[in-house]
Formats: C-alpha cells, structure tokens, sequence
C-alpha cells in the first residue's frame, strides 16, 4: 500500500510529466490559456491515460512479451490508443453527449499527445504490476491535471501583463513555465521521507 | 521552388522548433548534452526522411480516409527500427535518450511533414523537404544543447570548459533550465524576424491540435476558436 | 462497397509489411543487442569486483532493494541495488569480499546536477572502499544533499544485510 501511494505521489509531485519529464508540452502550452478548456483537456488526459493503459499492460504482457513479440510494443501501443481514442468518442457522442459536447474537441488532439504514449511505455520500462501501472497512470494524470490548471491561472495574470514585444507570446509563456516547474523542484526527496 | 529553397527553409524561416515550435518535447527533454541533441537529431532525422519518402511513394495508393492511421502504422514502425538499431550499435546513447526516443512516433513535425508536404509532393522533394526540416531540428536542439552545455554543466561535448566547469549554473540542465533557455531563443528568433512581415498558415491548419491551439502554431495574437 | 474494401486492404497490408520488416530487422540485431547487454553488465561486475572472474547469479529471498545478486569465484558477492534518492531511483552496484566493501558504482540515477550527483559520480563512493557493516556509517555526509547521502548509505546497509544473509545460507 505503501509503495502505491509513493508511486502516486512521485508521479503527481516529483516527477511531473510536463513539468519535469517534459511530455505533454503541447497541450501545456496551447491549451492552458483558459481555466475550462484546460480541465476540459486534462479531465479527458486522465481519462484516456487510465483506459490506454488498461489496454496496453495487459497487451504487452499476456500477449507480446509471451510471444517474443516484445519489440513491436511502439507501433501496437500507438495503434491502441488511437483506437481507444476513437471508440471513445463514438460512444461519448451516442451515449453522453453533454460529456461529449464538453470533452469532445480535446480527444483527437490525446492520440499525438506524447504523455498517453509515455505513460503506457513508462509502466512496462519501470517493470509496474497492473494496479501500480493504473495508479502510476492516475497519478500521471493528475499531475498533468494540477500542472495545467495552475499555469491557466498564471496565464490569464501574464494576458494582462505589459511584456517587451520580442518576448510577447510564446517566450513569456515559457519562462514563466520555468518558474511554475521550478516550484516542483521542491518537492524532490519529500515523498520518500514522509514515510521513511 | 527549387531544390536549394527548399532544403533551406527548414533551416530558418520555417524552422520547425524555433519558428513552428513543433517537437517541444524532446527540443526540452534532450536538450541537455550536445551529444544526446546530435543523436536525438540524427534519429528524428532518418525516421522523418524514410516516412517522407514512402509516404510520399505510396501518396497515389493510400486512400485519403485511411490515410492518418496508415501514417502513424508507417512512422512507427520506422521509429522502431531506428530503436532497434541504437540499442545494437549506440547503447550508450539508447540509454541517455531513454523514454524519448519511441515517442518519436508523436513528435509532431513527422506527423506534420507527412500530412502537409510529402503526401502532395514528388519523392525527391518530399526526401530534401525531410532532410531540411531535419536539419532544421537538429540545429535547433543543438543550439539549445550548446547554451545548455556550456552554462549548465561547464562543459562543451564533455570536455571541461575554462572558468565556467568551476561556476556552472545546473539549473540551466534541470527542467526550469530547459523551458527558460527555449523562451529566450524563440525571444530572439522574434526579435530579429521582427522586421519581417509575419508568414500566415504555415500550414498548422493540418496539425491535429489546430483547433484549440492558437499558441503553438506561431499566431500567438489570435483568439481560440474553442 | 469498394469504398470500405480498399482503405481496409491497403492499412491492411501496410500493417503486414511494416511487422515483416520489424520481425527480419529485430532478428538482425536481438542478438547483438543481448549481447552488448551482457559485455556492460559483465565489465560493471568486474570494475566493482576486479579480483573475480566468473558470476553465479543467486536466486532466492533477497532484502527488498537488492535487484541482483551474484556470486563471484573468489568468494565475495557483488550486489545490484536500487533506491529511491532525491530526485528518482538510483542505481548502484557494489561488491563485498570478506565483510568489506571493495568499490561501488552507479549506474544510473537522477539526482540533481551539481549537489545531489556529487553524492553519486566523483569520489565519494570510493571513500567507502574498505568499509565494512560496523564502519561504513562513519563515512560523512556530502554537505547539502543529505537526502541522496541518506539514500547512499541506505542502499549500502542492503547490500550488507544480504551478504549476511548470503553467507549465513552458505555455511548452513
């Protein structure tokens, strides 16, 4: 029980996605303007996340690794997700379309979304059981859910802000993305020790 | 367009990380020894040109509903072969890539190229378009890499550099580093393209994250269309 | 119809095509990739324990952060150790010949550059050289980066439980 809350905690906290492994920029950077549509974005991360990777642990275990077909675990993961993707967004839209209506435009965009794939390849490299692959895979999420959230709300003081034209835009996004990720460098060799 | 223009736009004026500012993941992820940038390039490289090139061959057959996921089936399978092939022959540099180099597959300038260039386009254009933006990457990540290097770490491709291996700033190799380092460079790229009038559509209407990501795609003025 | 029929063909074929590929490419290099594998982790069991030449790896009960444990032919055993540090896992690998410890190496680790990686890379390891269960606790902290020395120390404390362990089964 212990490792699972140390394995969800590093991965809300120490090693963020975005913040410190730098996956997931995209949708970081392009989707974090406003407060709504990055929940939106990060409630349909976390979902996916959870949903690819109770596919993919299974895949890779039961299936490839039994096999010898370990080495295909790129192109069948990608597939998998797309897939999902997909078939979630068929049965949001037939069954909830208010979830969908909500959700809906941030889907397409998680099939390139390096922090899906990462996270799915990140539970097989790291050697996870399924339950710490799933919670290392809420936690994941989570922590690009609290990263997002938070840099909306810097965000929206930066639009307000008067900025040296060279730097307006993209430049001031990204240095005061280095400050918000410098505030999680605090957080290494916390965890370990609340339960040492 | 000629051959010449063509290889050098990636380069420069459509840089795809400096001025596209596509591929940030691994611009900030690798971007911590000179040595890992080359080979995070070169890697990027080979499986950009070989997907331009088939994809490019293969533009007549694939039909156009099938054509995403048939993209994805090609780039990953070159992106595994490159893997495969860094772990027999590079290890050292399979092992400083790490995580980073399957998600090749997702950087979004292979994707792009392929959706925006090479699947309208003739083999041998589709092969320099692919070696320019390649090059384009690899420069950018280098230039990175460099400022990285040299500062962070005070040293240049390992080697201890005067004065400054004593007086390093680590942050500059840590997360905070990379993201700051990457906002000054697209600062600059601002500042000495300022006098230029900025290039509409360069062609981010094709990215999958078109339609909710006004910041990425170089037109950080307009509103969302969410 | 045919409008379903084709895309269904060609992604189909892509899809073998690529596997072929991937299957004749992964045949190539599998065996070389096993046994680049091999040579690193035989010349880190060497540089740890260079008096040994040949590593039986034992199997069995070992204390949790112990990953690997290996024999050596003159009676000392090296031992693969990972544990939490600062900033991620840390991987290290040391021998113990005769209670006392004779190098420790790390292979990987993610501690922050320039406080934490002094604790990891550099001399510090060496000034363990020697040690043994009783003393090696003696050996000071690196100012500033208590958490990955704590973390260092912890790892060594593994390895000297499973030696105990190991030795006393062997002369059971």
């Amino acid at each position: 029980m212990t490792k699972l809350i140390i394995i969800l905690l590093s991965a809300v906290f120490i090693n963020n996605y975005v913040l410190s492994r730098f996956l997931g920029i995209c949708p970081f950077l392009g989707v974090s303007k406003k407060l709504d549509s990055a929940t939106g974005m990060s409630l349909a991360v976390i979902f996916v996340m959870l949903m690819a990777t109770a596919a993919t642990w299974p895949i890779q275990t039961y299936l490839l690794d039994p096999n010898g077909l370990g080495y295909l675990q790129t192109i069948v993961f990608i597939l998998v997700i797309a897939a999902l993707v997909q078939l979630v967004e068929i049965v949001l839209k037939r069954y909830m379309p208010s979830l969908h209506k909500s959700l809906g435009v941030y889907l397409p965009l998680i099939t390139t979304n390096c922090a899906v794939l990462g996270v799915t390849i990140l539970n097989i490299d790291e050697g996870y059981t399924f339950p710490e692959a799933m919670v290392n895979s809420l936690g994941s999420g989570l922590g690009f859910f609290l990263a997002m959230v938070m840099f909306s709300g810097v965000r929206s003081v930066l639009e307000a802000s008067d900025v040296p034209k060279s730097f307006r835009g993209l430049p001031i996004t990204l240095t005061a993305a280095a400050i918000v990720s410098l505030s999680f460098l605090g957080f290494g060799g916390v965890i370990e020790n609340l339960f040492a | 367009m000629n051959t010449l223009q063509n290889f050098s736009k990636g380069l420069v004026r459509e840089n795809p990380v400096l001025v596209l500012v596509l591929g940030t993941c691994p611009t900030l992820a690798t971007s911590t020894s000179i040595v890992n940038a080359l080979g995070m390039g070169a890697a990027a490289t080979v499986v950009l040109l070989c997907s331009n090139v088939v994809i490019s061959a293969l533009r007549k057959v694939i039909p156009d509903k099938v054509r995403i996921p048939c993209y994805i089936v090609l780039i990953a399978g070159f992106v595994t072969m490159v893997q495969m092939l860094v772990k027999a022959f590079a290890p050292a540099l399979d092992a400083a890539l790490g995580i980073y180099l399957p998600l090749i597959v997702v950087n979004c300038i292979i994707l792009g190229r392929a959706e925006m260039f090479a699947n309208k386009n003739k083999i041998f254009d589709s092969a320099v378009d692919a070696l320019g933006m390649g090059a384009g990457f690899t420069l950018a990540l280098s230039l990175m890499a460099l400022i990285r290097e040299v500062f962070g770490n005070g040293t240049f491709f390992g080697m201890p550099v005067p004065v400054l291996s004593d007086n390093h700033m680590s942050i500059l190799t840590m997360a905070p580093g990379g993201f700051f380092v990457f906002g000054l460079l697209i600062a600059a790229v601002n500042k000495f393209s300022a006098h230029k009038p900025k290039k509409k559509n360069f062609g981010c209407t094709d990215c999958p994250s078109a339609s909710v990501c006004p910041q990425a795609c170089g037109s950080g003025e307009e509103e969302a269309h969410d | 119809m045919k409008d379903i029929i084709k895309p269904i063909a060609v992604l189909g074929t892509i899809c073998l095509i690529v596997t072929a590929l991937l299957a004749y490419i992964h045949s190539v290099t599998a065996p070389i990739i096993s046994a680049a594998e091999q040579k690193t982790a035989q010349e880190a069991r060497l540089e740890v324990m260079p008096a040994a030449s040949i590593f039986d790896a034992v199997h069995g009960d070992l204390p949790e952060g112990v990953t690997e444990a290996f024999l050596c032919d003159n009676g000392g055993y090296v031992f693969q150790l990972t544990i939490r540090g600062y900033g991620g896992d840390i991987k290290l690998m040391c021998g113990v010949l005769d209670g006392k410890l004779t190098k420790i190496k790390t292979l990987s680790h993610n501690e922050t550059s320039g406080i934490g990686s002094k604790v990891v890379s550099g001399d510090y390891g060496n000034s363990f050289i020697g040690k043994t269960e009783s003393d090696y606790l003696s050996v000071d902290s690196v100012s500033g980066a208590t958490i990955s020395s704590t973390a260092y120390k912890k790892a060594l404390e593994t390895a000297f439980e499973a030696y105990d362990q190991l030795t006393k089964e062997a002369t059971r």
